[in-house]
């Protein structure tokens, strides 16, 4: 199980496709920082965690990584190799979630730093502001990471690619088109629950036990899934 | 008593009520070079899948190293190939037997430059895989294998794509692994000339069954040139052709008898059996390759 993570670890060192990916992150980046109506490096954050960039890029990567796994074979090799099916999920499950990681952070510090730079953090840089920002941070990220493990599962699901990756960034336009344009919920829960603003109990539990039945289920989905799965 | 490496018993698998295994029984022993002959989509590759884990048999049993349970832990020593290699594109030759050095965790990267010279690509290690020939891929997917010194090799189709320079190195490469490591290789092949000058154990399956292991000592014996002769009586048969004064010959349990010289007296032989009242029922020359000893087995011109 160790040496399989350090073996996912170091793909995702060499591999090109987290970097071209981000890069992608970095054109949407751009394209926001130009469109948003924000005056400070702080309400950039704040819209930024709101925002469906990173889902996107995670759905693009998810697709790519996983679904590339298969189309190569290279996740037979895996199971050939004596590993079992769950440490294979487990690791390919880490280093997606390391991937998604980087990403979001990438898609936040991508906007946020060049209009702190410009226009100031627009708030006294206070300790409890370090604070909120970094757990709204952790928070928002957990959330992002509960609805990337559906696309993981996806990916598991359908084995390919092209297909894969095109499912996965239907799903999330799908997401998109049926929220009310606001940004995701939980990028919004996550900075209250760090304290930035005052939001009502219920949304936040109802939003934190989504998450988890989320990231439950497609782990869960993933396992039973792959357990017994013929690999061609 | 020679170690059984791999043993099937019973093995099926079937596809939506199809069988692409059927009860296969099979065997291979230490220090065998056992070639794996079918047609496509006789099942050869199905079976090396349920080997190495990549599917579940319907029924059946498999047992690797002696052992049933616990296969994952004796999939450890096993490398393989199953159709085309598995490889990252993106990463550099040597990248990718990094990753597989590391994920079975073999210690020190000396090995990943022993195997690269070994299948002749130490010169093209810092380049993509993705920028490969097919038989260069070959030979990396073989490195692979190689890497972590396995006990067992499994190679389905490793040919393909190789030209005959590759295939005579790859040939030799293996005869040179299962002399000096004594590992064990099970092989699978289209070209069957090719696997006739590797492999010292057959096995011929056909439509999902295993229709025939031999050794290639018996299937030499099997092969080699001689008149077939069925009779009733192999007692006064064989009294009556050493009288046309033949010397090499066997009688074997099926009343047959195999003469192995005078193939052009096949018509005096038969003329002086039937004068001392032996009936004859089949009289014929034998004696094939192995392409032609298989498409016998199958009974028909199938595509080999």
């Amino acid at each position: 199980m160790f040496n399989l993570l350090k073996s996912e670890l170091y793909k995702l060192k060499y591999d090109k496709l987290l970097l071209i990916i981000s890069g992608m992150i970095l054109l949407f980046g751009m394209n926001n920082f130009f469109l948003q109506n924000v005056t400070s490096g702080h309400m950039a954050f704040v819209q930024n965690t709101k925002d469906y960039v990173a889902l996107f890029a995670s759905a693009a990567y998810a697709g790519m990584s996983i679904g590339g796994d298969f189309s190569k074979r290279t996740i037979h090799k895996l199971v050939m190799a004596g590993h079992s099916r769950i440490a294979v999920l487990i690791s390919k499950l880490i280093s997606y979630f390391i991937g998604c990681t980087i990403l979001y952070l990438l898609s936040l510090v991508i906007v946020t730093i060049p209009y702190t730079i410009a226009m100031g953090w627009g708030a006294a840089f206070t300790a409890s502001e370090i604070g909120m920002t970094a757990s709204t941070i952790f928070i928002s990220l957990l959330f992002h990471l509960c609805t990337a493990g559906i696309l993981f599962f996806i990916a598991f699901c359908i084995k390919e690619t092209g297909i894969s990756t095109a499912v996965c960034l239907f799903v999330i336009l799908v997401v998109v088109l049926a929220s009310d344009n606001a940004g995701t919920t939980d990028g919004a829960v996550a900075y209250a629950i760090s304290g930035g603003t005052a939001i009502a109990q219920q949304l936040i539990i109802q939003t934190c036990i989504f998450a988890a039945m989320k990231l439950f289920s497609s782990v869960l989905g993933t396992y039973i899934t792959f357990r017994k799965a013929e690999l061609k | 008593m020679i170690e059984t490496v791999i043993s099937t018993e019973g093995l099926c698998k079937s596809y939506k009520g199809s069988f692409a295994l059927d009860h296969v029984n099979m065997e291979v022993k230490r220090g065998d070079i056992y070639g794996f002959v079918g047609e496509n989509g006789a099942g050869k590759t199905t079976l090396i899948r349920l080997l190495t884990g990549l599917s579940f048999p319907t029924s059946g049993e498999i047992s690797l190293f002696g052992e049933r349970l616990n296969l994952k832990k004796h999939r450890k020593r096993i490398g393989a190939i199953v159709e085309n290699p598995m490889l990252y594109p993106n990463l550099t030759a040597r990248q990718n037997l990094e990753v597989e050095r590391i994920q079975r965790g073999v210690p020190g990267k000396g090995c990943i430059d022993e195997v690269l010279e070994l299948v002749n690509l130490k010169e093209t290690g810092n380049k993509k895989a993705k920028h490969f020939s097919l038989g260069m891929k070959q030979r990396l997917g073989i490195a692979g294998a190689l890497l972590t010194s396995p006990e067992l090799l499994i190679l389905d189709e490793p040919t393909n794509g190789l030209d005959p320079i590759g295939i005579v190195e790859l040939r030799e490469l293996l005869l040179k692994l299962s002399h000096e490591r004594n590992i064990v290789v099970l092989i699978s092949s289209h070209i069957l000339g090719e696997l006739y000058q590797l492999a010292n154990c057959y096995g011929f399956i056909h439509q999902g069954k295993m229709l025939e292991q031999m050794t290639a000592k018996e299937l030499d014996e099997k092969n080699k040139k001689h008149i077939s002769l069925k009779v009733d009586d192999t007692a006064k048969a064989v009294a009556v052709i050493e009288n046309v004064k033949v010397s090499q010959y066997e009688v074997y349990p099926d009343n047959e008898i195999k003469i192995y010289c005078h193939f052009d007296q096949i018509g005096t032989i038969n003329r002086r059996l039937i004068m001392n009242d032996v009936t004859i029922f089949e009289s014929t020359i034998r004696g094939d390759n192995l392409e032609n000893y298989y498409r016998r087995l199958i009974g028909g011109q199938q595509n080999v």
